[in-house]
């Protein structure tokens, strides 16, 4: 009976400990405001903030980030447990359910002048963060998508003589060719490659299907989405097929080998070897210049389409933006760390370490100001999947296609279409009647009479 | 007095009545723990898949078995394809995560030199853990700079390895092996000391060696073992999330049923009773297989 009462005692103990360790969590009734955020590369800034927001509350803050892959996981414990006050988000999570019913509504913030915060925001940032009227997200910035050129590289083709303007291909047909040549000089060993590309996290298959869309759907037809949630189209559209077939071609310039290549080796791989061409975000300029500072790099839209007139516009989408947690208790204190953000000498150091297109009017990058410049000169469009459809097959859809283009040369766009099409007529039924998509509508066509639907 | 009364007896005096519950008290703190934090959210999972529960802060109301219907309309197709992927992984993985701890289980029991160091190299991934396995398998498997790409470019292989949708779930099948095998070499360890030594001198009398002493002796006395092996291999490819997420995060026709509920709660933006729905569909799933495997290897006589 001694080992009876032994265990008797451990099984006793060890439930007590685990009752008490649940208790204590449960406990967690302090003044502090937890913030937390990804992109662990802007600790060092967040620090300042934090510093700022002492100073100026007499509150504790508490900041956490991790990176950005591991964040959803983070993020969504943290909301579930209610264990956070401020969060750092994509806007494009606006349209994401589980995320969107933990945001609070930010339509009360203020500037450093006293005026409200939303005079001072520009619309492409304003309109992205906004789903009924009311704001959602605090925008810091924003991202584009572009092809990176090597200029020495370029040299190669006499882009003087070969390109209408001069310095980049502004057609397909332009582009296509100069893809063609480049792969020649791979071939015989004279750059290392034509599309320099790191597959092997997946997501980045989609900036290469996020730049192309642009030219090739929406420019041609700006209401291509408005009639594939109507279901007045499908997939297997003459102008999406044309786009699959475009996406086709680029992705065979890419070396079947780069699907498994590591993104985050990448930018320094431009930088110090000799590709063609990189079709990235703006976010890694800053990789780039700290890889090979004397590196010359250029950058423009991918001209998907035939007329260069609509070859002029970049995807973009709002890269990282603050919200306060619905279930805070704190919210004046979540409202004031928010503001002390968009202070302007901390949000002037905010977009010089980040190197975003500003979201406050009148703001501008100040550092390496003639390369953002250059990247920031396009007019934007917002990137294709963050007007992602509920329910409709899309993004991680055209994810797929993109990469078994680049590792399988014998996967037709006849499959491709078919791929994405299929589960679009198998679910029509579903998402038209049970999702609801009315939120998309309001956010997108908010124009759109209902009566057609 | 009964000088055969036990020190609990003894010291606690306890009256005979009680003193049959004891054995139930002692495990009631155990039990609690497992009500609490096993059994208590598997039913609450149970009862979330009848409703459109979304989060903490918003309404919701049940909805019958719309979840379960819906599920097949909704998502089947993908889900389809992620059982079958599921299904290969675990066929992939178990038999040589089986083949390899065996074979090692054997030669570090065959009392040759160097054989507790040989332990303890095989059983280093399982101390290491599954986030710097497959950290280093990443930079191992990394075709922009990795070892195993130059390798295969001197026999002429072109691939992408982790970023090729027809090889990925090999590799990824690799990776788990190696991970694991030293935790199945334990128990194999474990099964082959457990056998009497006896066995072996009778059929060595016989004239038996070598091979055959393996296959006829070795092999049925280890079936015990082979099914406790194989048992917690199926189940655990079955589950399989973070070998899929630190190594392909799904991608590349990767996704296992796992990996794909866990995506689902992160991402989806479908209702926690849909996800809820998918779980219990997974464990209906896992069930089948599992008592299919049970009666395949005749495990209802059997000491598992």
């Amino acid at each position: 009976m001694k080992k009876e009462l032994k265990s008797l005692l451990l099984s006793s103990l060890t439930f007590l400990t685990s009752v008490f360790s649940v208790g204590l969590a449960g406990c967690g009734n302090d003044d502090s405001l937890h913030v937390i955020n990804f992109r662990p590369e802007d600790k060092a800034f967040y620090d300042v903030v934090k510093e700022e927001f002492e100073k100026e509350t007499g509150k504790k803050l508490v900041y956490e980030c991790v990176d950005t892959e591991s964040y959803a996981n983070f993020l969504t414990s943290r909301l579930k447990a209610n264990a956070v006050d401020v969060f750092g988000t994509e806007p494009a999570n606006i349209l994401s359910l589980n995320i969107f019913e933990n945001m609070d509504v930010l339509d009360d913030l203020q500037y450093s002048d006293g005026t409200n915060l939303w005079e001072h925001i520009t619309d492409f940032e304003a309109e992205q963060v906004t789903s009924d009227g009311k704001k959602y997200l605090a925008p810091l910035g924003s991202v584009n998508e572009v092809v990176y050129y090597r200029k020495d590289v370029m040299e190669l083709i006499n882009p003087a003589e070969t390109f209408e303007n001069g310095k980049y291909p502004t057609t397909w047909n332009e582009f296509v060719g100069s893809l063609n040549f480049f792969k020649q000089k791979e071939n015989s060993a004279a750059i290392d490659g034509t599309i320099l590309y790191g597959g092997k996290q997946g997501w980045p298959a989609s900036m290469i299907a996020g730049t192309m869309e642009v030219g090739a759907v929406r420019q041609e037809n700006p209401n291509f989405y408005l009639q594939l949630a109507k279901s007045e189209v499908t997939y297997d559209s003459p102008i999406y097929r044309e786009y699959l077939t475009k996406l086709k071609e680029v992705c065979s310039f890419v070396g079947l080998k780069q699907a498994g290549q590591d993104y985050n080796l990448v930018p320094g791989k431009f930088a110090r070897e000799k590709y063609a061409y990189m079709i990235d975000g703006s976010w890694i300029m800053a990789q780039i210049l700290k890889a090979n500072t004397s590196a010359e790099i250029g950058f423009f839209p991918l001209p998907a389409n035939d007329d260069a007139s609509k070859n002029n516009v970049v995807p973009a989408k709002s890269g990282a933006a603050m919200c306060i947690a619905k279930s805070t208790k704190k919210r004046d204190l979540a409202k004031k760390f928010i503001e002390i953000l968009y202070r302007e000498d901390l949000y002037q150091q905010y977009v010089n370490m980040a190197m975003v297109m500003p979201a406050v009017k009148g703001v501008e990058v100040t550092t390496n100001k003639e390369i953002v410049d250059q990247i920031f000169a396009f007019p934007t469009i917002l990137l294709v999947e963050n007007m992602a459809i509920p329910g409709v097959p899309g993004t991680d859809y055209i994810r797929q296609i993109t990469s078994d283009f680049i590792v399988s040369p014998g996967y037709s766009v006849d499959s491709a279409v078919k791929y994405i099409n299929d589960p679009l007529l198998q679910r029509a039924d579903n998402w038209q009647k049970k999702i609801n998509l009315e939120p998309w509508f309001k956010r997108f066509y908010p124009t759109e009479s209902r009566n057609d639907w | 007095m009964n000088k055969n009364r036990s020190w609990f007896d003894k010291k606690f005096r306890v009256s005979p009545a009680i003193k049959p519950i004891v054995p139930t008290l002692s495990c009631l703190p155990a039990l609690i723990l497992i009500v609490i934090f096993s059994l208590s959210p598997a039913i609450l999972n149970l009862v979330l898949s009848f409703t459109d529960y979304r989060s903490a802060s918003t309404p919701f109301e049940f909805i019958g078995f719309q979840n379960y219907i819906d599920f097949f309309s909704l998502i089947g197709d993908e889900v389809a394809e992620v059982f079958l992927t599921t299904i290969k992984y675990t066929l992939l993985t178990i038999f040589p995560n089986n083949i390899i701890a065996l074979l090692a289980a054997f030669l570090t029991t065959r009392n040759l030199k160097g054989q507790n160091f040989f332990r303890a190299l095989y059983f280093m991934p399982m101390i290491l853990g599954s986030v710097v396995v497959c950290f280093v398998w990443g930079i191992i498997l990394d075709t922009g700079s990795g070892p195993m790409i130059k390798l295969l470019e001197k026999f002429g292989i072109e691939t992408a390895l982790l970023g090729d949708p027809q090889t990925s779930l090999y590799w990824v099948v690799l990776v788990t092996v190696w991970g694991n095998f030293g935790y199945t070499m334990i128990l194999y360890i474990a099964g082959l000391q457990g056998i009497d030594g006896t066995q072996y001198e009778a059929a060595a009398i016989d004239g038996a060696s070598g091979f055959k002493l393996f296959w006829y002796i070795t092999m049925p006395l280890l079936k015990p073992t082979f099914v406790i092996c194989f048992w917690i291999g199926i189940s655990g490819s079955l589950g399989m999330a973070d070998y899929i997420l630190l190594t392909t995060n799904g991608n590349y026709n990767t996704e296992t049923i796992g990996f794909y509920i866990l995506r689902m709660v992160l991402y989806g933006s479908g209702t926690q009773g849909m996800n809820s729905a998918i779980i219990i569909y997974n464990f209906i799933f896992v069930t089948t297989v599992m008592l299919v495997f049970k009666r395949l290897t005749g495990g209802k006589k059997e000491d598992d």
